[in-house]
Protein backbone atom coordinates (compact mmCIF):
# COMPACT_ATOMS: atom_id res chain seq x y z
CA UNK A 1 0.00 0.00 0.00
CA UNK A 2 1.55 3.29 -1.09
CA UNK A 3 1.13 6.76 0.30
CA UNK A 4 -1.16 7.83 -2.56
CA UNK A 5 -4.54 6.11 -2.75
CA UNK A 6 -5.81 4.72 -6.05
CA UNK A 7 -8.46 6.90 -7.64
CA UNK A 8 -11.15 5.49 -9.93
CA UNK A 9 -10.65 6.56 -13.58
CA UNK A 10 -14.04 8.35 -13.58
CA UNK A 11 -12.89 10.57 -10.73
CA UNK A 12 -9.66 11.41 -12.57
CA UNK A 13 -11.61 12.18 -15.76
CA UNK A 14 -13.89 14.50 -13.80
CA UNK A 15 -10.89 16.31 -12.32
CA UNK A 16 -9.26 16.50 -15.76
CA UNK A 17 -12.42 18.09 -17.16
CA UNK A 18 -12.24 20.77 -14.49
CA UNK A 19 -14.84 19.51 -12.00
CA UNK A 20 -14.06 21.51 -8.86
CA UNK A 21 -15.23 18.89 -6.31
CA UNK A 22 -13.10 16.14 -7.91
CA UNK A 23 -10.14 18.50 -8.19
CA UNK A 24 -10.42 19.48 -4.51
CA UNK A 25 -10.56 15.83 -3.51
CA UNK A 26 -7.37 15.16 -5.46
CA UNK A 27 -5.61 18.16 -3.95
CA UNK A 28 -6.64 17.02 -0.46
CA UNK A 29 -5.35 13.48 -1.02
CA UNK A 30 -2.13 14.41 -2.83
CA UNK A 31 -0.88 17.45 -0.90
CA UNK A 32 0.80 15.66 2.00
CA UNK A 33 2.34 12.72 0.07
CA UNK A 34 3.72 15.00 -2.65
CA UNK A 35 5.07 17.43 -0.05
CA UNK A 36 6.81 14.69 1.96
CA UNK A 37 8.23 13.31 -1.27
CA UNK A 38 9.65 16.74 -2.20
CA UNK A 39 10.98 17.11 1.34
CA UNK A 40 12.67 13.72 1.12
CA UNK A 41 14.39 14.74 -2.13
CA UNK A 42 15.13 18.42 -1.51
CA UNK A 43 15.68 18.15 2.28
CA UNK A 44 14.50 21.71 2.79
CA UNK A 45 11.06 22.59 4.13
CA UNK A 46 10.50 25.85 2.27
CA UNK A 47 11.77 24.56 -1.05
CA UNK A 48 9.72 21.41 -0.58
CA UNK A 49 6.51 23.37 -0.06
CA UNK A 50 7.09 25.49 -3.18
CA UNK A 51 8.10 22.45 -5.20
CA UNK A 52 5.07 20.48 -3.99
CA UNK A 53 2.71 23.28 -5.01
CA UNK A 54 4.22 23.50 -8.48
CA UNK A 55 4.30 19.72 -8.86
CA UNK A 56 0.64 19.45 -7.81
CA UNK A 57 -0.38 22.10 -10.34
CA UNK A 58 1.62 20.23 -12.98
CA UNK A 59 -0.12 16.96 -12.05
CA UNK A 60 -3.56 18.59 -12.28
CA UNK A 61 -2.85 20.33 -15.58
CA UNK A 62 -1.50 17.16 -17.19
CA UNK A 63 -4.18 14.78 -15.86
CA UNK A 64 -5.54 14.41 -19.41
CA UNK A 65 -2.26 12.79 -20.42
CA UNK A 66 -2.52 10.09 -17.71
CA UNK A 67 -3.64 6.96 -19.56
CA UNK A 68 -3.69 4.60 -16.60
CA UNK A 69 -0.78 2.47 -17.87
CA UNK A 70 0.90 2.71 -14.46
CA UNK A 71 -0.55 3.17 -10.97
CA UNK A 72 -1.80 6.71 -10.42
CA UNK A 73 0.52 7.17 -7.41
CA UNK A 74 3.57 6.15 -9.42
CA UNK A 75 2.66 8.61 -12.16
CA UNK A 76 2.21 11.44 -9.62
CA UNK A 77 5.58 10.65 -8.03
CA UNK A 78 7.31 10.58 -11.41
CA UNK A 79 5.90 14.05 -12.23
CA UNK A 80 7.01 15.34 -8.81
CA UNK A 81 10.38 13.62 -9.16
CA UNK A 82 11.09 15.27 -12.54
CA UNK A 83 10.11 18.61 -11.08
CA UNK A 84 12.36 18.20 -8.02
CA UNK A 85 15.30 17.07 -10.15
CA UNK A 86 14.85 20.12 -12.40
CA UNK A 87 14.80 22.34 -9.34
CA UNK A 88 17.85 20.65 -7.84
CA UNK A 89 19.74 21.11 -11.12
CA UNK A 90 18.73 24.78 -11.44
CA UNK A 91 19.49 25.45 -7.83
CA UNK A 92 22.60 23.37 -7.33
CA UNK A 93 24.05 25.90 -4.91
CA UNK A 94 20.97 25.82 -2.68
CA UNK A 95 21.35 25.89 1.09
CA UNK A 96 20.67 22.34 2.09
CA UNK A 97 18.88 22.49 5.40
CA UNK A 98 19.01 19.03 6.87
CA UNK A 99 15.72 17.39 7.71
CA UNK A 100 16.74 17.49 11.37
CA UNK A 101 16.70 21.30 11.26
CA UNK A 102 12.97 21.30 10.59
CA UNK A 103 10.94 22.56 13.48
CA UNK A 104 10.66 19.90 16.12
CA UNK A 105 9.90 22.60 18.69
CA UNK A 106 6.66 20.87 19.65
CA UNK A 107 8.77 18.06 21.09
CA UNK A 108 11.11 20.05 23.29
CA UNK A 109 12.39 18.16 26.33
CA UNK A 110 10.94 19.33 29.64
CA UNK A 111 12.29 16.87 32.21
CA UNK A 112 15.09 14.38 32.69
CA UNK A 113 13.56 11.46 30.80
CA UNK A 114 12.69 13.74 27.89
CA UNK A 115 16.23 15.03 27.61
CA UNK A 116 17.29 11.40 27.37
CA UNK A 117 14.84 11.07 24.50
CA UNK A 118 16.17 14.25 22.91
CA UNK A 119 19.72 12.91 23.17
CA UNK A 120 18.63 9.68 21.47
CA UNK A 121 16.96 11.71 18.75
CA UNK A 122 20.03 13.89 18.19
CA UNK A 123 22.19 10.81 18.01
CA UNK A 124 19.90 9.30 15.36
CA UNK A 125 19.87 12.58 13.42
CA UNK A 126 23.66 12.69 13.49
CA UNK A 127 23.84 9.11 12.28
CA UNK A 128 21.38 9.85 9.44
CA UNK A 129 23.48 12.86 8.46
CA UNK A 130 26.52 10.59 8.13
CA UNK A 131 24.86 8.42 5.51
CA UNK A 132 25.62 8.86 1.83
CA UNK A 133 23.20 11.02 -0.19
CA UNK A 134 21.83 7.91 -1.94
CA UNK A 135 21.20 6.05 1.33
CA UNK A 136 19.69 9.06 3.07
CA UNK A 137 17.33 9.70 0.15
CA UNK A 138 16.07 6.12 -0.04
CA UNK A 139 15.41 6.07 3.73
CA UNK A 140 13.63 9.44 3.47
CA UNK A 141 11.46 8.21 0.61
CA UNK A 142 10.45 5.13 2.56
CA UNK A 143 10.10 6.55 6.08
CA UNK A 144 9.28 10.22 5.58
CA UNK A 145 7.29 10.05 2.35
CA UNK A 146 5.81 6.67 3.34
CA UNK A 147 6.23 5.33 -0.18
CA UNK A 148 5.93 1.67 -1.10
CA UNK A 149 8.86 -0.13 -2.75
CA UNK A 150 7.01 0.09 -6.08
CA UNK A 151 6.43 3.83 -5.76
CA UNK A 152 10.09 4.45 -4.93
CA UNK A 153 11.07 2.34 -7.92
CA UNK A 154 8.80 4.38 -10.24
CA UNK A 155 9.99 7.70 -8.84
CA UNK A 156 13.67 6.85 -9.06
CA UNK A 157 13.41 4.96 -12.37
CA UNK A 158 14.86 1.71 -11.10
CA UNK A 159 13.56 -1.77 -10.36
CA UNK A 160 11.82 -2.79 -7.15
CA UNK A 161 14.67 -5.25 -6.49
CA UNK A 162 17.19 -2.40 -6.65
CA UNK A 163 15.07 -0.36 -4.23
CA UNK A 164 14.91 -3.26 -1.77
CA UNK A 165 18.63 -3.88 -1.82
CA UNK A 166 19.47 -0.15 -1.65
CA UNK A 167 17.13 0.25 1.31
CA UNK A 168 18.65 -2.76 3.00
CA UNK A 169 22.19 -1.43 2.56
CA UNK A 170 21.11 2.02 3.81
CA UNK A 171 19.55 0.58 6.96
CA UNK A 172 22.52 -1.61 7.68
CA UNK A 173 24.79 1.39 7.18
CA UNK A 174 22.70 3.37 9.66
CA UNK A 175 22.91 0.57 12.17
CA UNK A 176 26.68 0.43 11.72
CA UNK A 177 27.00 4.19 12.25
CA UNK A 178 24.84 4.03 15.38
CA UNK A 179 26.92 1.17 16.73
CA UNK A 180 30.11 3.09 16.00
CA UNK A 181 28.70 5.98 18.03
CA UNK A 182 28.39 3.56 20.90
CA UNK A 183 24.62 3.31 20.72
CA UNK A 184 22.60 0.41 21.87
CA UNK A 185 19.53 0.21 19.63
CA UNK A 186 16.46 1.12 21.63
CA UNK A 187 13.10 2.28 20.29
CA UNK A 188 11.78 3.61 23.58
CA UNK A 189 13.62 6.92 24.17
CA UNK A 190 12.49 8.57 20.92
CA UNK A 191 8.92 7.39 21.45
CA UNK A 192 8.86 9.14 24.86
CA UNK A 193 9.08 12.49 23.08
CA UNK A 194 5.47 12.13 22.04
CA UNK B 1 27.07 -5.07 9.27
CA UNK B 2 25.01 -8.08 10.33
CA UNK B 3 25.78 -11.57 9.13
CA UNK B 4 22.40 -13.24 9.38
CA UNK B 5 20.84 -14.18 6.04
CA UNK B 6 17.40 -13.28 7.40
CA UNK B 7 18.27 -9.59 8.04
CA UNK B 8 16.50 -8.29 4.94
CA UNK B 9 13.35 -10.06 6.11
CA UNK B 10 13.67 -8.38 9.51
CA UNK B 11 13.50 -4.98 7.80
CA UNK B 12 10.70 -6.06 5.46
CA UNK B 13 8.78 -7.19 8.54
CA UNK B 14 9.16 -3.67 9.93
CA UNK B 15 7.88 -2.27 6.63
CA UNK B 16 4.81 -4.51 6.83
CA UNK B 17 5.81 -6.04 3.48
CA UNK B 18 5.86 -9.70 4.56
CA UNK B 19 2.88 -12.01 4.18
CA UNK B 20 1.46 -13.22 7.54
CA UNK B 21 3.24 -16.63 7.56
CA UNK B 22 6.63 -15.06 6.76
CA UNK B 23 6.01 -12.30 9.31
CA UNK B 24 5.35 -14.91 12.01
CA UNK B 25 8.52 -16.77 10.98
CA UNK B 26 10.54 -13.52 11.12
CA UNK B 27 9.36 -12.83 14.69
CA UNK B 28 10.15 -16.38 15.77
CA UNK B 29 13.60 -16.13 14.17
CA UNK B 30 14.37 -12.75 15.81
CA UNK B 31 13.63 -14.27 19.23
CA UNK B 32 16.78 -16.36 18.87
CA UNK B 33 18.87 -14.07 16.60
CA UNK B 34 20.36 -10.97 18.28
CA UNK B 35 21.33 -9.50 14.90
CA UNK B 36 17.77 -9.55 13.55
CA UNK B 37 16.34 -8.43 16.90
CA UNK B 38 18.70 -5.43 16.89
CA UNK B 39 17.81 -4.63 13.28
CA UNK B 40 14.09 -4.70 14.14
CA UNK B 41 14.67 -2.42 17.14
CA UNK B 42 16.70 0.12 15.17
CA UNK B 43 14.11 0.04 12.42
CA UNK B 44 11.33 0.72 14.91
CA UNK B 45 13.28 3.62 16.34
CA UNK B 46 13.84 5.13 12.89
CA UNK B 47 10.13 4.78 12.10
CA UNK B 48 9.19 6.54 15.35
CA UNK B 49 11.64 9.34 14.62
CA UNK B 50 10.25 9.89 11.12
CA UNK B 51 6.67 9.82 12.32
CA UNK B 52 7.58 12.67 14.73
CA UNK B 53 9.31 14.50 11.90
CA UNK B 54 6.24 14.12 9.69
CA UNK B 55 4.10 15.71 12.38
CA UNK B 56 6.57 18.54 12.94
CA UNK B 57 6.99 19.25 9.23
CA UNK B 58 3.32 19.00 8.31
CA UNK B 59 2.55 21.21 5.28
CA UNK B 60 -0.12 23.41 6.91
CA UNK B 61 -0.78 25.91 4.12
CA UNK B 62 -0.04 23.80 1.05
CA UNK B 63 -3.57 22.62 0.28
CA UNK B 64 -4.95 26.15 0.57
CA UNK B 65 -2.20 27.64 -1.59
CA UNK B 66 -2.77 25.06 -4.35
CA UNK B 67 -6.52 25.80 -4.33
CA UNK B 68 -5.77 29.53 -4.43
CA UNK B 69 -3.43 29.06 -7.39
CA UNK B 70 -6.09 27.00 -9.20
CA UNK B 71 -8.73 29.69 -8.61
CA UNK B 72 -6.35 32.40 -9.80
CA UNK B 73 -5.60 30.41 -12.96
CA UNK B 74 -9.34 29.91 -13.64
CA UNK B 75 -10.01 33.64 -13.17
CA UNK B 76 -7.18 34.44 -15.53
CA UNK B 77 -8.73 32.10 -18.12
CA UNK B 78 -12.06 33.93 -17.82
CA UNK B 79 -10.19 37.24 -18.15
CA UNK B 80 -8.53 36.04 -21.35
CA UNK B 81 -11.93 34.98 -22.72
CA UNK B 82 -13.43 38.39 -21.94
CA UNK B 83 -10.48 40.19 -23.44
CA UNK B 84 -11.02 38.18 -26.64
CA UNK B 85 -14.80 38.64 -26.66
CA UNK B 86 -14.90 42.43 -26.29
CA UNK B 87 -13.08 43.21 -29.57
CA UNK B 88 -15.04 40.46 -31.34
CA UNK B 89 -18.35 41.95 -30.14
CA UNK B 90 -17.28 45.46 -31.12
CA UNK B 91 -16.33 44.22 -34.59
CA UNK B 92 -19.70 42.50 -34.99
CA UNK B 93 -21.58 45.67 -34.02
CA UNK B 94 -19.49 47.80 -36.35
CA UNK B 95 -20.14 45.37 -39.25
CA UNK B 96 -23.89 45.40 -38.63
CA UNK B 97 -23.88 49.20 -38.39
CA UNK B 98 -22.02 49.53 -41.70
CA UNK B 99 -24.38 47.08 -43.36
CA UNK B 100 -27.49 48.99 -42.24
CA UNK B 101 -25.92 52.28 -43.35
CA UNK B 102 -25.02 50.95 -46.80
CA UNK B 103 -28.41 49.34 -47.07
CA UNK B 104 -30.23 52.62 -46.46
CA UNK B 105 -28.20 54.28 -49.27
CA UNK B 106 -29.28 51.78 -51.94
CA UNK B 107 -32.52 51.91 -53.99
CA UNK B 108 -33.73 48.66 -52.57
CA UNK B 109 -36.08 48.42 -49.62
CA UNK B 110 -34.07 49.20 -46.47
CA UNK B 111 -33.22 46.25 -44.27
CA UNK B 112 -35.00 47.77 -41.27
CA UNK B 113 -38.26 47.99 -43.31
CA UNK B 114 -37.79 44.40 -44.48
CA UNK B 115 -37.59 43.22 -40.86
CA UNK B 116 -40.79 45.13 -39.97
CA UNK B 117 -42.60 43.73 -43.08
CA UNK B 118 -41.57 40.13 -42.33
CA UNK B 119 -42.75 40.52 -38.72
CA UNK B 120 -46.14 41.82 -39.86
CA UNK B 121 -46.50 38.98 -42.35
CA UNK B 122 -45.84 36.38 -39.65
CA UNK B 123 -48.33 38.12 -37.36
CA UNK B 124 -50.98 38.03 -40.09
CA UNK B 125 -50.48 34.31 -40.72
CA UNK B 126 -50.88 33.56 -37.00
CA UNK B 127 -53.94 35.82 -36.81
CA UNK B 128 -55.44 34.14 -39.88
CA UNK B 129 -54.98 30.71 -38.35
CA UNK B 130 -56.75 31.86 -35.18
CA UNK B 131 -59.69 33.14 -37.26
CA UNK B 132 -59.95 29.82 -39.13
CA UNK B 133 -59.99 27.85 -35.88
CA UNK B 134 -62.68 30.09 -34.43
CA UNK B 135 -64.76 29.66 -37.62
CA UNK B 136 -64.44 25.86 -37.54
CA UNK B 137 -65.49 25.74 -33.88
CA UNK B 138 -68.58 27.85 -34.65
CA UNK B 139 -69.49 25.37 -37.41
CA UNK B 140 -69.33 22.57 -34.83
CA UNK B 141 -66.31 20.76 -36.29
CA UNK B 142 -64.34 19.40 -33.42
CA UNK B 143 -60.67 19.23 -34.17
Amino acid sequence: MGAIPDFPPEKLELAASGDSAATEELVRALSAPVYYFCLAILKNGEQAEDAAQEALLKVLSSLVSFKGKSAFGSWVYSVASNHCLDLARKNSRRRETSLEELSLSGFEPCDGSDSEAAAARHSLEAALAELSEEHRTVINLRELAGMSYGEIAAATSCSEGTVKSRLFRAREELRRVLAARGEKPDAEPVAKEL
Amino acid sequence: MGNCSELEKAYMFGDGELPPEEAAAAIAHAASCPDCAAAMETHERVKTYFSLLRQAARPVGLEASVKYALRAAAEEDIGILWRAMVPAGALAFATLGCWLLLDSWTDQQPLSDMIVDRGSAIYEVIGGTDDLLRQLKLEGQDL
